[in-house]
């Protein structure tokens, strides 16, 4: 019963704001006209090429980074490739830099004329007698797009399958083994299955993510000529004023129809396939030695870090000792003067900094809560309600998230609310925004409890609490620690709903950041991405290996072991 | 009962942390006048000059509030209305800079809910500003009750219900490093030099309606074929301005096509940038914007009194790197200000002339 109110309470604060800008489809109040939105779709002759372009940079990018995030995360969890704490939190680092700064980045490295890669490879190709003008990489292509789109996808991908392998009970793909599968038959008729909700949830969040992406487009599209459905949303409402809301609405209604099938897909995967359920804690870990094959793997990995995180993070801070960005580095002038005096020596931006770290530290905590709550609820109630509660908390994530700001002040910022220039605000605005992606990890990792084991626990005489308490939450925790950490670094990083939402009563980094960029550059705008990186990497580090030690230790217990049928 | 435990203190720590940020909440109206209470002394009545009796009660009144919110697009003002308004008067102002599209998103949607917390604003639309009049959201500046208004303001200045005290003009931005003072274009004309193909960088049309404004005085000024021209220079687009500014900066480019304090913020931090302004100079208006339902009126009103005064322009242009609409020689030789709308038509038009559709 106390699920069912939280649950419905919290799909209530979703639907509020999001009904005022939906019923804008159907009726224009001041012109009286009928499905305006709608009709603002056909006005907009271009807008296939835009819908395909984003489908093709989305999907492609999404795939690419499944494929290497889940081969990255089974590197790490299940062979010896694993080098402790630095295989375990080094890919999740392109992740815990702001999407901005991180496009940025791979600006000062592949901009085609003085792209600091591109320099490196035109000096040394002068050498060897190669007189290459331009280029030879161009970060503004296609290709450059689908690149740094899945480098910002991959960390979301190796959340959760490491999650999900952390699940498995590598006994089946033993049992599967002795029976005389060969690895390539256990890998795609036991492995592959048993992850088939983490994979699940991963694709279905790097479409998102991806489909609403707005800070890398921004930087990188314009010049490659590439127009996204993100971005066309945006320019229709900063164009000029009075924004133009009904395309705006009528462009988020494609959005919202290609993320509902892409929902809607992994929810069919999830409630009907044919996978198997997690045994429960203490499930042998086990590692396959690589042999001779450990060292390339793992300079596989030393490689993706380089290109995902090392290279674009050299670059900001290049830029933020130097003060401006430039291919003539003049090494001796480099000093920290530009990173103190934004960051430390400003105490509007220290404050805001701490700020964002609160904000993270209890939206993330709370939305976590929420989504677990929502993730059971759905899971032990289905049907039509537990379904609508389940799409209700994820529609604000298919609207732009510039949109729905502006939709919460108009709906929480007067009265009788009057939430206007409060951390509540704000809170409510990124919990709305943002939740749905702790939600999609906390289903996956609650679609891992089998029926089973709650049918054991409780023939054994556990009441539903107890079962909860000692069943479902410890085999769900790793998922729900991805769920944090996902919340906590979108929350610290976010741009759009702090462009609304703050001010100078609660001013944000997010915002702060973009303030200061406006007179400090590139410089101002790298020191403060690379500060908050560093604070977050640092909470995300702290938080995780606590959840480690909390999974980790249930090794000691008597594992209980159950048949390989598959299970809902 | 370990997990039950620990989640309680997690929201204990969670709870205490929040509250203790609590200091945080106090909104700008906390400083400023008490709720629902009209503010004591009269309201100052218009009048055609300046009377000293109507602007002594106005520094009374808005002394008793203490405070006013500003919200400026224009960077680098915030020191300046602190030490030369606020010390005067002894009057706090907090004074934030905002993103123009930013600045209007967020006035309209506190507008809707009514919870205005801005008194006086500068954006970058005079549209903005004169809807925001008509829909009561912001008061006509001639009949605002402030003193010496209009007086002498200068007329070319004055757009109906608002007031231009600050303007920039687009012009050209150059590489010192790549291009010599010599060589540096001084006119629009210069761009269809050869030599500055593929080195020209400007922003999106789509972006915003001033670049269309921009290119629609310039078609119209200098004919189509000067606008094909350009286009046919294989334009490079840049939409985030820092960004823009930094590639030209770091010789990604040798042109952007930009206003004046765009190009001094680069040259501040040391970028080695420069500027030329052509003859013929397209305006971006700073549009001055007063709250009806300001929090703090009489600060408000003498606030805008002192930012269309001599003193106050001469003292924020300065700030801000932007001319002083008082003082011509900082002026362009052919100012010209754009028409407000673009018809769609005509928007594609100049799309498909710089070859950018």
């Amino acid at each position: 019963m106390g699920i069912l109110l939280v649950s419905a309470s919290f799909a209530a604060l979703a639907l509020f704001p999001v009904s005022r800008l939906l019923t804008r489809v159907v009726w224009d109040a001041e012109d009286g006209t009928i499905f305006p939105a709608l009709r603002t779709i056909v006005d907009q002759a271009d807008l296939a090429g835009v819908v395909l372009d984003t489908l093709f940079i989305v999907l492609l990018s999404g795939a690419l980074a499944v494929v290497v995030g889940s081969a990255l995360a089974w590197f790490n969890e299940r062979t010896d490739a694993r080098i402790g704490a630095l295989t375990d939190s080094l890919p999740l680092v392109p992740f815990l830099l702001p999407p901005v700064a991180g496009a940025i980045g791979w600006v000062l490295l592949l901009s085609p004329n003085v792209g600091f890669l591109n320099v490196i490879i035109r000096v040394a190709a002068g050498w060897v007698g190669i007189d290459i003008s331009t280029g030879p990489f161009n970060i503004h292509t296609y290709y450059g797009m689908v690149f740094v789109y899945a480098i910002y996808m991959i960390p979301y991908v190796f959340l959760l399958v490491s999650a999900g392998i952390r699940n498995t009970d590598y006994s089946l793909e033993e049992q599967s083994r002795l029976c005389g599968a060969g690895p390539v038959r256990t890998f795609f008729r036991v492995t592959m299955p048993t992850l088939a909700p983490s994979l699940g949830a991963a694709a279905l969040l790097v479409f998102w993510f991806g489909i609403s992406l707005i800070s890398i487009p921004i930087i990188i599209a314009p010049r490659a000529g590439i127009d996204v459905l993100a971005i066309r949303i945006v320019r229709l409402i900063n164009f000029s004023f009075p924004p133009d809301t009904n395309a705006a609405v009528g462009v988020g209604l494609i959005v919202i129809v290609l993320v509902g099938t892409a929902w809607w897909v992994v929810r069919v995967v999830l409630r009907r396939g044919r996978y198997v359920g997690a045994a429960g804690k203490g499930t042998r870990r086990v590692r396959h030695q690589l042999g001779h094959w450990s060292t390339p793997v793992r300079v596989a990995f030393a490689l993706y870090i380089l290109a995902a995180a090392v290279l674009p993070i050299g670059a900001l801070a290049i830029v933020s000792l130097h003060g401006f960005w430039t291919p003539n580095i003049d090494w001796g002038g480099l000093s920290l003067r530009f990173v103190s005096d934004v960051v430390f020596d400003d105490p509007v931006t220290f404050r805001a900094l701490i700020n964002s770290l609160r904000l993270g530290l209890l939206g993330a905590t709370l939305g976590t809560m929420v989504a677990a709550l929502i993730a059971v609820y759905v899971r032990r109630v289905p049907g039509r309600f537990s379904a609508f509660i389940d799409g209700a908390v994820k529609l604000p994530a298919t609207i732009s998230s510039v949109v729905l700001a502006v939709a919460i002040v108009v709906s929480f910022a007067g009265s009788p609310f009057n939430l206007h220039g409060t951390l509540v605000i704000l809170i409510l605005g990124y919990l709305l925004i943002y939740f749905p992606q702790a939600s999609v990890a906390a289903d996956a990792s609650v679609a891992q409890v089998s029926t089973e084991l709650l049918e054991a626990s409780t023939m054994s005489g556990a009441s539903d609490g107890r079962t909860f308490r000692r069943v479902t939450l410890p085999i769900v925790v790793p998922g729900l620690v991805a769920a944090w950490a996902l919340l906590f670094v979108r929350i610290v990083g976010d741009l759009n709903v702090s462009s609304i939402l703050s001010g100078s009563g609660n001013t944000v980094i997010g915002w702060q950041m973009l303030n200061v960029a406006q007179h400090g550059g590139f410089a101002a705008l790298s020191a403060i991405a690379l500060v908050t990186t560093a604070a977050t990497a640092t909470a995300l580090f702290v938080v995780m290996g606590v959840a480690r030690r909390l999974t980790g230790s249930a090794d000691d217990i008597a594992p209980m072991r159950l048949g390989i049928r598959g299970g809902r | 009962m370990p997990i039950r435990r620990s989640l309680v203190l997690v929201t204990v720590v969670l709870v205490t942390l929040v509250a203790c940020g609590s200091d945080d909440a106090t909104t700008p109206d906390d400083a400023g006048s008490p709720e629902g209470e009209e503010p004591t002394g009269e309201v100052a009545t218009p009048a055609d000059e300046a009377t000293a009796d109507a602007l002594d009660e106005l520094i009374a009144a808005a002394q008793e509030e203490g405070t006013v919110v500003f919200l400026h697009a224009p960077p680098a003002l915030e020191e300046v209305v602190a030490q030369q308004f606020g010390e005067k008067y002894g009057i706090t102002v907090e004074a934030t800079r905002v993103l123009s599209t930013e600045l209007e998103q967020r006035y309209s949607a506190e507008a809707e809910a009514g919870v205005v917390s801005a008194d006086v604003v500068l954006t970058t639309d005079t549209g903005f500003v004169e809807s925001s009049v008509e829909n009561g959201w912001m008061l006509d500046l001639n009949a605002a009750g402030i003193p010496g208004y209009p007086g002498d303001f200068p007329e070319e200045f004055r757009r109906g219900p608002t007031a231009i005290p600050l303007a920039t003009y687009f012009g050209i931005g150059y590489n010192t490093d790549l291009v010599s003072e010599e060589e540096a274009p001084t006119e629009w004309e210069d761009l269809l030099d050869p030599r500055w193909q593929g080195q020209i960088i400007t922003p999106d049309l789509n972006s915003a309606i001033v670049w269309m404004q921009l290119w629609d005085v310039l078609e119209r000024e200098l004919g189509s074929d000067f606008v094909q021209g350009v286009g046919e220079q294989d334009l490079i687009v840049i939409d985030v301005s820092v960004a823009a500014l930094e590639a030209l900066g770091a010789g990604e480019a040798s042109l952007l096509i930009a206003t004046p304090n765009l190009i001094a913020s680069g040259a501040d931090r040391g970028a080695p940038v420069a500027y030329r302004q052509p003859d013929l100079g397209v305006e971006v208006p700073f549009p001055l914007g007063l709250s009806a339902d300001a929090p703090h009126p009489n600060a408000a009103r003498l606030f805008v009194h002192w930012l269309l005064s001599d003193e106050g322009i001469q003292a924020v242009s300065e700030a801000a790197s932007l001319p002083n609409i008082f003082d011509e020689s900082t002026l362009p030789a052919n100012p010209v200000v754009a028409e407000r709308d673009v018809s769609q038509e005509r928007q594609q038009e100049l799309l498909s002339l710089l070859g950018l559709s």
